[in-house]
């Protein structure tokens, strides 16, 4: 479990005190780390210190106690992800064709996805849309309520809800059928 | 720290639940492990930081920013203390010696003059320059002017100065030797006076207007 943040460290690190900063990323980054972990990017340490670079000297700005830093945190590290998949989309993916990797002549594409990558929860994730799998990861990995999810995304917080019960009805039949296709 | 721990875990399983409610899930036990599964992504400890970050998070790492600051603008800074340096030096100079003035105005003057004016000073100049030999003519006419008997002797004085030429401003004009008229002022106060003033008037006069007609009609 990660840190807890004392509210010593959290009045230092909001006033811009360095000694603050240490406790910040102590409390916070598993979760930082999680949350990249979660969207499936190639290297989420890189992408972790990264927004800690960002997010540590710009402290003495944030307003609203622990709860206005964590939406802090994950609106720049929501920001970093979406530059990343930009840039990942500009660069060609470049590999040799395997006839067994591909998914056109299996029956179901969630199928054998789920078989070839042992069907863990990150797998599944990939198979909702991005704005589903945003929503989820954001509300479970980094801890945040409705309304700081609707805040990160520029969306109201009915559109959040709907999102969410899109993405746990779509998860809900994607495990049942894994749990089906296991027995 | 296993107790913050199991409620840190029952917070989330809080949450969970919450979620699952307001979506009408909250019957899936599967979609609930799932979601279990999804929270412990989060690891228990923080990465170790990069040489970048942890620089970041040392307490006592001095700011460059000072120095980098001086580093970059130290041509300017010193270019500005030259210049002010200059200009504080040209000022005393200036505030000690008035002859340096003087060039000073007349050359930013010379410089900062409209082009057109430039020929029509330097005829100005030429009369200022000449003022001593002016000066004696310009009495003469005075005295012609003022006192008509006693510049019967002077008026020859006058005639030699060649007063004319400077007075009709007339290098421009062809018709300067029509000038003398002015001369002939004098014979409206006396007439005897009339016939002296022309005769010394004429060889100075045409030599300087021939020259411009001649230019001006090539």
């Amino acid at each position: 479990m990660a840190a807890l943040l004392t509210d010593e460290d959290l009045s230092a690190a909001l006033a811009g005190d360095p000694s603050g900063f240490s406790a910040v990323y102590r409390a916070l980054s598993p979760a930082v780390l999680g949350y990249f972990r979660a969207r499936g990017a190639d290297d989420p340490e890189a992408l972790t210190q990264d927004v800690f670079v960002d997010v540590l000297p710009k402290l003495c700005g944030v307003s609203g106690g622990e709860k206005g830093l964590r939406t802090f945190i994950f609106s720049v590290a929501h920001a970093r992800l979406v530059d990343y998949r930009r840039r990942e989309a500009r660069t060609p993916i470049l590999g040799e064709y395997d006839p067994l990797d591909d998914g056109r002549r299996s029956a179901s594409a969630e199928e054998h996805l789920i078989d070839s990558l042992g069907g863990g929860i990150t797998e599944l994730l990939q198979l909702l849309n991005d704005e589903q799998r945003e929503v989820l990861v954001l509300r479970i990995v980094a801890d945040l309520s409705i309304e700081q999810v609707a805040g990160i995304m520029d969306k109201s917080t009915g559109a959040v809800k709907q999102l969410q019960r899109r993405a746990l009805v779509a998860l809900r039949e994607l495990v049942t059928e894994k749990d089906y296709t296991a027995s | 720290m296993t107790g913050k721990h199991n409620s840190h875990h029952f917070e989330q399983d809080l949450r969970i639940e919450e979620m699952l409610l307001e979506s009408g899930l909250e019957n899936s036990d599967s979609l609930h492990e799932s979601l279990q599964e999804l929270h412990a992504l989060t690891t228990a400890e923080a990465p170790e930081p990069g040489p970048e970050l942890a620089a970041l998070l040392s307490p006592q790492v001095p700011s460059l920013g000072s120095r980098r600051w001086k580093k970059r603008h130290r041509t300017a800074v010193i270019s500005a203390t030259v210049i002010g340096a200059m200009g504080l030096g040209a000022g005393a100079v200036a505030a000690a010696n008035e002859d340096f003035r003087e060039t000073v105005g007349h050359t930013v003057g010379v410089l900062f003059q409209p082009s057109g004016t430039i020929p029509q000073e330097s005829p100005a100049t030429e009369s200022s320059a000449p003022s001593p030999t002016d000066l004696p003519t310009n009495r003469t006419q005075d005295n012609s002017a003022t006192v008509p008997a006693p510049a019967g002797p002077s008026a020859p004085a006058g005639g030699e100065a060649t007063v004319s030429p400077p007075t009709g401003t007339g290098p421009r004009h062809p018709l300067q030797p029509v000038e003398p008229p002015k001369i002939g002022e004098a014979p409206i106060v006396d007439g005897k006076t009339l016939p002296v003033l022309p005769s010394p008037a004429k060889p100075s006069v045409p030599g300087l207007p021939t020259e411009t007609p001649g230019k001006t009609g090539e």
